[in-house]
């Protein structure tokens, strides 16, 4: 079976979210086929994992005032700065058994964390997977990645930095006691990096999102074709961007 | 607030749950980086009320709810509270990644004896 390749460029956190939630109901029912999305942020939101809470890890005060995006993920893991100019998004949703894949969620990491491994190769960074569900380059991570499973359907979504400015970062991630920020600020410069602190302005984000569909085709095997999102999808996605990942009950649930 | 200093409480009166009702609050840096919160309630020396936040992984996601739940009733000790999600984890087949049963009772009692240190 032929994989969709979705292109879905910028978009606001709750449409991002809704996206990749309308293509696992759509996968699932059978009526879309396997699916890799590549994606942008347009505000620049932050995310947050499903088990966390958004006061205790969000300024939504700084956020409101600047006009960034916050957003509830389905999937665990913790929140990352989406920066417009500074990240790339991807999504890999099939059903399970497309691919062969462990039962294990900790042991399908490294499977399908190889598509960025390679991605990240093929643009000459010497890229690695790192337990639980980090790429790094140079001993520094360049990707996080949170991996779920409903419905008969795997969805795992990951991000990828292209820039990186720390500063602006804790503007909108709280870190437990203020008086840390500066230490979270320099560990952020020591720990994490970029394509683009390796790579220059050489590499445009629209490379990195070819780069990426290459690097999933080739680790996984997948004959992939250029798709969009039907009709229903794209209804669907605005009206669960509006009802969940918009509302409060839902972002501010934990 | 209800309690003065040195004095034990005691649970028959905490037990109907009154406005003396202190919330404990607890924070732990996994090794390898998740980084779990708790805040709880006790009810009669058990755990009562309790929420866990943070950017661990559990598979499947709704497991949380029952995750919580079936620490209610528990004493907020360490290989109580172990035991407890050890147990759950195993029953309800879910993964649990990024901290361990153990670590949750370690964080338990942790943020019992901050509290009392207070």
């Amino acid at each position: 079976m032929k994989w969709r390749v979705l292109r879905t460029g910028f978009n606001p956190a709750p449409v991002n979210m809704a996206i990749d939630e309308v293509v696992l109901d759509s996968v699932a029912r059978g009526v879309s086929p396997p699916t890799l999305r590549v994606y942008e942020w347009d505000p620049s939101a932050v995310s947050i994992g499903y088990f966390q809470s958004m006061r205790e890890v969000v300024d939504v005060d700084a956020c409101l005032r600047d006009g960034v995006g916050f957003v509830r993920r389905i999937t665990g893991g913790g929140a990352v700065f989406h920066d417009r100019t500074g990240e790339v998004t991807y999504s890999i949703i099939f059903r399970e058994g497309t691919i062969p894949l462990p039962d294990s969620v900790a042991e399908a990491y490294p499977v399908l964390c190889e598509g960025i491994v390679l991605a990240l190769r093929s643009l000459g960074l010497d890229a690695a997977f790192r337990p639980v569900n980090d790429i790094v380059v140079g001993g520094k991570k360049i990707s996080g990645n949170a991996h779920t499973r409903k419905r008969g359907v795997v969805l795992q979504h990951g991000t990828l930095l292209y820039d990186v400015d720390p500063e602006r970062m804790f503007t909108y991630l709280r870190v437990p006691g203020e008086k840390i920020r500066d230490k979270m600020i320099a560990a952020v410069e020591e720990r994490v990096t970029s394509i683009r602190h390796h790579l220059g302005e050489r590499v445009s984000m629209e490379r990195v999102e070819d780069a990426l569909v290459e690097g999933f085709s080739a680790a996984l095997g997948l004959e992939v074709e250029q798709g969009a999102l039907t009709k229903d999808e794209k209804e669907m996605a605005v009206r669960l961007a509006e009802e969940k990942y918009g509302a409060d009950w839902w972002n501010f649930k934990r | 607030m209800g309690v003065r200093d040195g004095e034990k409480r005691d649970p028959q009166n905490d037990a109907g749950g009154g406005l003396d009702r202190r919330e404990y609050r607890g924070i732990l840096k996994v090794s390898g980086g998740k980084l779990v919160r708790i805040r709880f309630s006790l009810s009669g020396g058990v755990i009562d009320d309790v929420v866990i936040t943070g950017d661990f992984f559990l598979h499947p996601e709704e497991a949380i709810e029952g995750l919580e739940a079936a620490l209610v009733g528990v004493p907020p000790r360490k290989d109580a509270v172990e035991e407890s999600i050890a147990a759950f984890l195993r029953e309800k087949k879910v993964e649990m990644i990024g901290l361990s049963p153990g670590d949750l009772g370690l964080l338990v009692e942790m943020a019992l004896s901050g509290e009392q240190k207070s």
